[in-house]
């Protein structure tokens, strides 16, 4: 048994108690790193040289009784889109590929101060415009995709090497691998943590948050990147603004690893239209089971109708290529072939979309908000499928539905996962099941504004009454090879 | 006017540089998209306000 089979949790408590180093963790997770990755392909870069300084730091001060919470000491991992002072950060793109930044991303910095070891940086879906991640591979059959953008997180975690990894959301980059792959993946609120040192696809869509082994980890890691930034124009001051401050894992009920935590009288809205839609019959068995168990649990399930459900794919692409293109302007005209084909061709396609288009956009972003308020007056959290799609095979990732039309993997995975950038409201991925074929799905919980803890404390009853939750892939146990296509890799 | 056309148009709008050939390849994908997206035009907005954020305050 390896000292990262225990949860985060449990090498928190060992860690404080001075019964395991941060600097054996941390070699676990290096070794661990090098076991999987040829398999893989989750990291762009292994910062071994910083994480054995970060780790031996850390043992110093818990040793001198500087002990910093239940961060201090644990290994992470974080998307090559987070600047990371002095260390190579890519975007996964020849764009970037000599990029060496100054300055750590704000998260990077809260972690950092948070006591964490940062063991290296993961590949994206290039410039996180996609949802496939090519370069890398799923941990539980990696000739499948892990997902994206946040791909390489995803991987990352679900094989093990980490407990926790950094990613992005703008049409679902974080929860859309966390689903695949197995793994707990929390999209704050818009606003919550900041996003400065992040390469943006969409500064009106992109959000920062964690990818966990468990729900308890994600409500850690959030409470250690909450915390106003003037430096990006849309962080929160939530003192300010009149929202629930404090630790979001002691409001979510987790002492105790879950035991706090309740959903009886808690109303769940099953939606009937939208996330029904064109989903694999498998994902909506597992959706239809971890309904019934909130029901059995005490919760009060309550049918809602998904307003201008129509609109949210157009408007969700809308905002996003017009903002990614204008991003990327620049580097559109000077050194266009740097790109590779698909990012080149929606940068391209970006460039056409009308102004009035995009300002309309936004205007329907304002009435989906409004009727998303409206439904959530019947309901305290929506539960719904996370992604239509279990992983699909990298060499075809596209699906073909009951009618006989065909969708693309990237199209096929945003389509649920989109409101919950559209709205800005909270979602958190939870495993809940494995199909027949070995595959995770997963169930998104979507709250209110800056209702972390509600959702949290739902993931927390789920993780508690199911046995799906946690679980690391056996990489090394199949008939596991070294990847032989690592496209785009650099 | 057929689909390559318009695009050509469009993209001279945009003075980014692309080729013909680039024009004639991805037309189906450029033309998609603009569909897509322009599905948002078909509803009643009255005197919604976007939801584009800017404050004057400096803090």
């Amino acid at each position: 048994m390896s000292i990262l089979d225990l949860s985060l949790s449990e090498l928190a408590a060992q860690i404080k108690a001075r019964e395991i180093s941060p600097v054996d963790v941390t070699e676990a997770s290096l070794a661990r790193i090098a076991e999987v990755d040829p398999h893989v392909t989750a990291f762009v870069t292994v910062t071994a040289d910083l994480a054995r300084q970060q780790a031996a730091q850390a043992a110093d001060e818990i040793a001198a009784g500087r002990y910093r919470g239940p961060l201090h000491g644990i290994p992470y991992a974080a998307k090559d889109l987070y600047d990371t002072a002095g260390i190579r950060t890519t975007s996964s793109s020849q764009v970037r590929a000599d990029h060496i930044p100054a300055t750590d991303a704000a998260a990077v910095s809260q972690l950092r101060e948070a006591g964490m070891i940062l063991v290296g940086k993961t590949e994206t879906h290039e410039f996180a415009y996609g949802a496939l991640t090519p370069q890398a591979g799923n941990p539980w059959d990696p000739s499948r995709t892990p997902g994206g953008s946040s791909g390489g997180s995803g991987a990352a975690v679900a094989a093990g090497a980490v407990h926790v990894a950094l990613g992005t959301d703008t049409g679902g980059s974080i929860r859309i691998p966390a689903a695949v792959c197995g793994t707990v993946g929390l999209k704050p609120t818009y606003g919550r943590t900041s996003r400065f040192g992040i390469a943006p696809l969409s500064w009106a869509l992109d959000h920062a948050g964690p990818l966990t082994r468990n729900v308890i980890d994600s409500a850690l890691v959030l409470d250690a990147m909450t915390g106003y930034d003037r430096r990006d124009p849309a962080s929160v001051d939530l003192a300010r603004a009149g929202h629930e401050a404090g630790s979001l894992a002691e409001a979510a009920g987790a002492s105790g690893a879950g035991a706090g935590a309740s959903v009886a009288g808690l109303r769940v809205g099953v939606p009937r239209n939208f996330f029904t839609e064109n989903v694999q019959p498998e994902v909506l068995q597992a959706h239809q089971a971890t309904l019934e168990l909130l029901a059995g649990l005490g919760a009060e399930l309550v049918e809602v109708e998904i307003p201008y459900a129509d609109a949210i794919i157009p408007t969700e692409w809308a905002i996003l290529i017009a903002e990614a293109s204008a991003y990327h302007l620049q580097t559109m005209r000077e050194r266009p072939e740097l790109f590779t084909e698909e990012v080149r061709t929606f940068n391209e396609a970006g460039e056409l979309i009308p102004a009035v288009d995009y300002i309309t956009a936004q205007r329907m972003r304002t009435l989906m908000q409004d009727a998303w308020r409206e439904m959530f007056e019947s309901i305290d959290v929506l539960v719904a499928p996370t992604v239509a799609a279990t992983a699909f095979e990298r060499s075809n990732p596209r699906v073909t539905w009951a009618d006989g039309s065909t969708e693309e993997g990237t199209p096929a995975y945003v389509r649920l996962s989109a409101p919950g950038n559209l709205t800005g409201l909270p979602v958190l991925q939870v495993p809940n099941s494995f199909t027949a074929d070995g595959l995770p799905t997963g169930v998104q919980i979507i709250g209110r504004p800056f209702a972390e803890s509600t959702i949290l404390t739902v993931g927390l009853v789920l993780e508690a009454n199911t046995d799906v939750v946690g679980r690391t892939a056996p990489v090394l146990d199949a008939d596991a090879q070294p990847v032989a296509g690592q496209e785009g890799r650099l | 006017m057929t689909d390559p056309d318009r695009l050509r148009t469009l993209f001279t709008a945009t003075e980014l540089p692309i080729s013909e050939e680039r024009i004639e390849q991805n037309a189906e994908t450029f033309s998609g998209l603009l569909a897509l997206i322009a599905a948002v035009r078909d509803h009643d907005y009255g005197d919604t306000v976007p939801a584009t954020p800017f404050r004057a305050s400096w803090s």
